[in-house]
């Protein structure tokens, strides 16, 4: 038995080294993400594919586990035990700069010489900056978009002839529309009431429905969302939430099991579903439910760490991936976000991309509608969520959730001065 | 008054013999968990930032805790669970290990297994599990139902987004995961009692119910007070179990008191406050675990 | 007649909560089976729908999974650590349980009051000393911390409170030393409640999260538990990947558990308390 496991340790410790994988005359480079499943999937095969470009550089990528992600940087940071690069959520980059966690990114491009062209990148960076500088690039613009089905939107009478949805703009139009599923007897609408989509989708309603400014000040001093704009985006909320599937968690597997018409999630998921339903899938960008035609878009972004032990080629060569995963950017984007890089729109492949082509409209939404205030109001935050939840499921009227939204928010602030 | 000399050790024991077998465990303690909660009672008088000058602020963040509205939803939500497991977690391995204790059980280590291997698997697996087999229209609870007939398929029941039910979805959870550790308990304990006792109240004609209540019961005194001291405590400091499953939904209705001190430290980067709270968790614990000691001696006498 | 329909009802009922208690591992192995999108919520269709390999292909086959060398890390961790914790807990035990000695209460609670403060609190002084002791991402930073256990001491003084003390005396009688009663009457006696204390320790060792992610960013050194979370995604699209990363995850302690049922059922039935 002793023999036995002996042997068997012995075995095992032989199997970890053959598994270590260390290229000896490359320079390695520290990244951490925190993409597991499939997103995981692509950014390892976008490191493998940039390793395999060039033999100077070797990135070493970690998965790192979403749910304590930030203690674990902030922390790594503090004992100087930080990656050289890693990524970050665009509404924890101002929190993160704030306590002193980032470098800023367009210096050191600058001091070292890796060429960026910053202007082809997404809007978004325009709120990456702080006092000018650019401490977080995007890779992507996560997208929600309305998916469909079209076989039972065919049943209810919305579908066109040439496979879209022959809904009118407006919040009462789609009401009628989901009645008149009810009516042919299919489940109207499916959405996640949980994590960050009810944070996204109160967003695109509230820029929909005539808000201007962003929730927070710019600079963080402030609460500015505007009373109106936010009771109404409230009262659609809540109207879009009576026809979904109560308290649900797993919307995919309800919208591939086919009885519903729609469903509100993020872009992503396009492939799956196009999978699932084969020619009975159809989707097309945020509906325009309020006055105006907008879509609410977040961005995973590369950040740099405070990181004393980094050398400057260490620091030159994450610079190097980090341009050329903008260049190469249709690599990620391949699996439904939207590119972060624009000339990455004009290729050739992502032309030819039919499930993108459905969506790919969501670009040209103003660009206002991308903002998102000083970004600490973080996705999946209680301060958000909690009132959000109440008003979707009816315990709470619109004005007593804004009245919420406005004081939670304050008491957030409070702790940033 | 004071005794000098004679602390009662046998006769020839030193009496610091004593922390010759103390001092292993000492040491290893002082630095590694003693230390540490000295610093954080430090640190609850500081606004301590990691990568900042420390600045002492007296009783500010204690301050600001008793002013927060979410500290004490909070704290109410540990007492509710608190109230909802801990008897749960006596009665129920409690009756378990008397079922496996009875006399000729067939395949005892198979029911063993059973009820301990939950147990095994780690608190972030049950979670992902539990989500899914809580989940309404596709998960499993409300399929089994639905499928034999105990719930009429147009009905969903909500585990998980009700605000009261989600409560009884975590004590479910709570009891299946870890029934099986205080059974086991119970357990080596009932198999301590001697035969003796039983044949004796055999001998006098004793139910069944009534050798339990009698018998068993009372001899396993010792157990029951280290069970639920150790499940107070346990309980007081619930936090992964349900944070992983509900995130604190729905609303905050089950947010519990380390899920904010949790937040508080690492989302919004207070370290001091966050231990301020720490440090009034520990107090709380201190007071309930002594009050519940002195009660069980003052039953025991 | 009457006794026999009675012991069908017990084991009737005893058999239908067993039956409830396995329900989670089984639905986990058959998710684990079954392609994106399976809808499982009616047990029928756990055997009609088809299965595949390919969520396990895709855990073990991962260019960033090293799955054998993270279970060597858990392994190793957790035995050394288990076995350190039960030793040192247990000569605790002995000293609170059969000595009297100067500051005794106090050092109780002092060591009590270590598990009444919430990890969470001590992860960043914690961090910070193994950070200055240049311990990071090492075997130890999984292994120092844990050694200061109070659980064991309670469970173990618990339990030598309730060995006769006269058979004790009676070994001093006959001139056995405090370390020889030791090892030759407290540790055999309380064997049962060591083997539950070991069993619990290595589990709680094994499924340790939050230090072990902090403390350890090195690929290499990662645990079990730690690593992974690789295959955990926001996405409940990847139900199978995760589905299936859980099952390799519990099936090396469940059939380590397994095996050593054998042992605890041996260790408790011949406590040598009995008799």
């Amino acid at each position: 038995m002793k023999k036995f496991v002996a042997m068997l340790l012995a075995a095992l410790l032989a199997l970890s080294l053959v598994g270590a994988n260390a290229e000896a005359d490359k320079i390695e480079i520290e990244f951490w993400n925190l993409f597991g499943g499939l997103d995981g999937t692509y950014m390892t095969a976008m490191v493998d594919e940039f390793n395999a470009s060039q033999d100077k550089y070797f990135i070493n990528c970690i998965t790192q586990d979403f749910g304590s992600y930030y203690i674990k940087l902030k922390t790594a940071v503090s004992g100087n035990e930080a990656p050289d690069f890693c990524i970050s959520h665009d509404d924890y980059v101002w929190g993160l700069v704030k306590e002193g966690i980032l470098e800023p990114i367009d210096q050191k491009a600058e001091e070292l010489g890796v060429d960026f062209i910053w202007d082809n990148y997404i809007e978004k960076l325009d709120m990456l900056r702080f006092d000018g500088t650019i401490y977080a690039v995007p890779l992507d613009g996560v997208l929600r978009i309305m998916h469909y089905n079209k076989a039972i939107c065919q049943a209810a009478g919305l579908l066109n002839e040439d496979g879209t949805l022959n809904i009118e703009p407006g919040l009462d139009k789609w009401v009628e529309a989901f009645e008149k599923v009810k009516a042919a007897g299919y489940a109207p609408f499916v959405t996640r009431e949980k994590g960050s989509h009810p944070v996204y989708l109160f967003n695109a309603l509230y820029y929909q429905f005539g808000g201007t400014q962003p929730w927070i000040a710019d600079d963080g001093s402030s609460v500015t969302i505007e009373k109106e704009p936010a009771i109404a985006a409230l009262e659609a909320y809540r109207t879009l939430c009576s026809y979904n599937f109560e308290g649900v968690d797993s919307v995919s597997e309800i919208f591939l099991e086919g009885n519903t018409a729609f469903c509100y999630d993020q872009s992503a998921s396009a492939a799956t579903y196009f999978e699932g339903l084969g020619e009975n899938y159809g989707a097309q960008s945020t509906p325009q439910w309020g006055e105006t035609r907008k879509t609410a878009v977040y961005s995973h972004t590369f950040v740099l760490p405070v990181n004393a032990d980094r050398t400057e080629e260490q620091t030159r060569g994450a610079l190097e991936f980090i341009r050329w995963f903008g260049i190469n950017n249709w690599g990620w984007a391949a699996c439904g976000h939207m590119p972060a890089y624009k000339p990455v729109r004009d290729s050739e492949e992502f032309k030819a991309d039919p499930l993108h082509a459905l969506y790919a409209d969501s670009v040209d939404m103003p660009t206002d509608s991308l903002t998102y205030g000083a970004p600490i109001a973080m996705k999946g935050s209680a301060e958000m969520n909690d009132p959000l939840y109440e008003v979707g499921r009816g315990e709470i009227t619109a004005e007593e959730g804004y009245e919420k939204i406005v004081e939670n928010l304050e008491a957030l602030l409070a702790d940033y001065q | 008054m004071k005794k000098k000399r004679n602390l009662g050790n046998p006769v020839g024991v030193k009496d610091y013999e004593g922390y010759l077998f103390l001092i292993p465990l000492l040491i290893p303690y002082l630095i590694f968990t003693f230390s540490m909660l000295a610093t954080s009672f430090g640190l609850s008088f500081t606004n301590f930032k990691l990568n900042k000058p420390l600045e002492f602020v007296g009783l500010q963040n204690y301050q600001v805790l008793f002013g927060d509205k979410k500290f004490f939803s909070s704290l109410l939500n540990t007492l509710k669970y608190v109230a909802f497991t801990v008897p749960c977690m006596l009665m129920i391995p409690f009756l378990l290990a008397l079922m496996l204790n009875s006399n000729n059980l067939r395949a005892r280590g198979f029911f063993r297994v059973t009820f301990f291997y939950p147990q095994v698997i780690a608190v972030s697996i049950i979670t992902v599990l539990a989500s899914y087999i809580f989940q309404p229209y596709t998960g499993l609870v409300n399929g089994l139902l639905q499928t034999f007939r105990l719930l009429s398929p147009e009905v969903e029941i909500l585990w998980l987004a009700d605000k009261n039910l989600v409560w009884v979805t975590i004590v479910i959870m709570a009891v299946w995961r870890s029934a099986g550790y205080n059974m086991i308990i119970y357990l080596a304990g009932m198999q301590d009692i001697p035969d003796s006792y039983y044949e004796a109240a055999d001998l006098d004609g004793a139910s069944g119910l009534q050798k339990t209540w009698y018998i068993t019961l009372p001899c396993l005194k010792s157990i029951h007070v280290l069970t639920l001291f150790l499940q107070l405590i346990a309980s007081f400091k619930v936090f992964s179990q349900i944070y992983l499953l509900t995130e604190g939904g729905p609303s905050g209705a089950t947010r519990t008191y380390i899920q904010y001190l949790y937040e508080t430290a690492f989302n919004k980067w207070q370290l001091g406050r966050g231990s301020a709270a720490a440090i009034v968790l520990f107090l709380i614990i201190l007071l309930v675990t002594r009050v519940q000691l002195k009660i069980s001696d003052r039953f025991s006498d | 007649m009457k006794s026999k329909a009675r012991k069908f009802v017990f084991y009737f009922f005893l058999i239908f909560i067993s039956l409830i208690w396995w329900l989670p591992l089984i639905w986990t192995v058959i998710v684990s089976f079954k392609p994106v999108g399976t809808p499982l919520a009616n047990p029928a269709t756990w055997f009609t729908s088809a299965n595949t390999l390919d969520n396990y292909h895709y855990v073990f086959t991962n260019s960033q999974s090293h799955i054998p060398l993270w279970m060597f890390n858990s392994l190793l961790t957790a035995s050394v650590s288990t076995v350190l914790i039960v030793i040192l807990a247990a000569l605790a035990g002995y000293a609170f349980s059969c000595f009297n000695f100067r500051g005794k209460q106090f050092w109780f609670w002092v060591i009590m009051s270590g598990m009444m403060i919430p990890f969470q609190s001590l992860l960043i002084p914690m961090y910070i000393m193994f950070n200055r002791m240049r311990l990071l991402n090492t075997y130890l930073a999984l292994i120092l911390p844990y050694l200061g256990s109070a659980f064991g001491v309670i469970l173990l003084k618990q339990f030598i409170d309730t060995l006769p003390k006269d058979l004790f005396d009676a070994a001093r009688i006959d001139g056995c030393s405090s370390g020889r009663i030791f090892i030759s009457l407290v540790l055999p006696l309380i064997k049962p409640a060591l083997a539950s204390l070991c069993i619990f320790t290595f589990l709680q060792q094994w499924n340790d999260f939050l230090w072990p992610f902090i403390s350890i960013t090195k690929q290499n050194m990662m645990t079990i538990p730690t690593g992974i979370v690789l295959f955990k995604s926001q996405s409940e699209m990847d139900k199978g990947y995760a589905m299936a990363a859980n099952a390799v995850a519990i099936a090396p302690v469940l059939i380590a558990f397994l095996l050593f049922q054998k042992n605890i059922v041996k260790g408790v039935t011949l406590s040598g308390i009995k008799g």
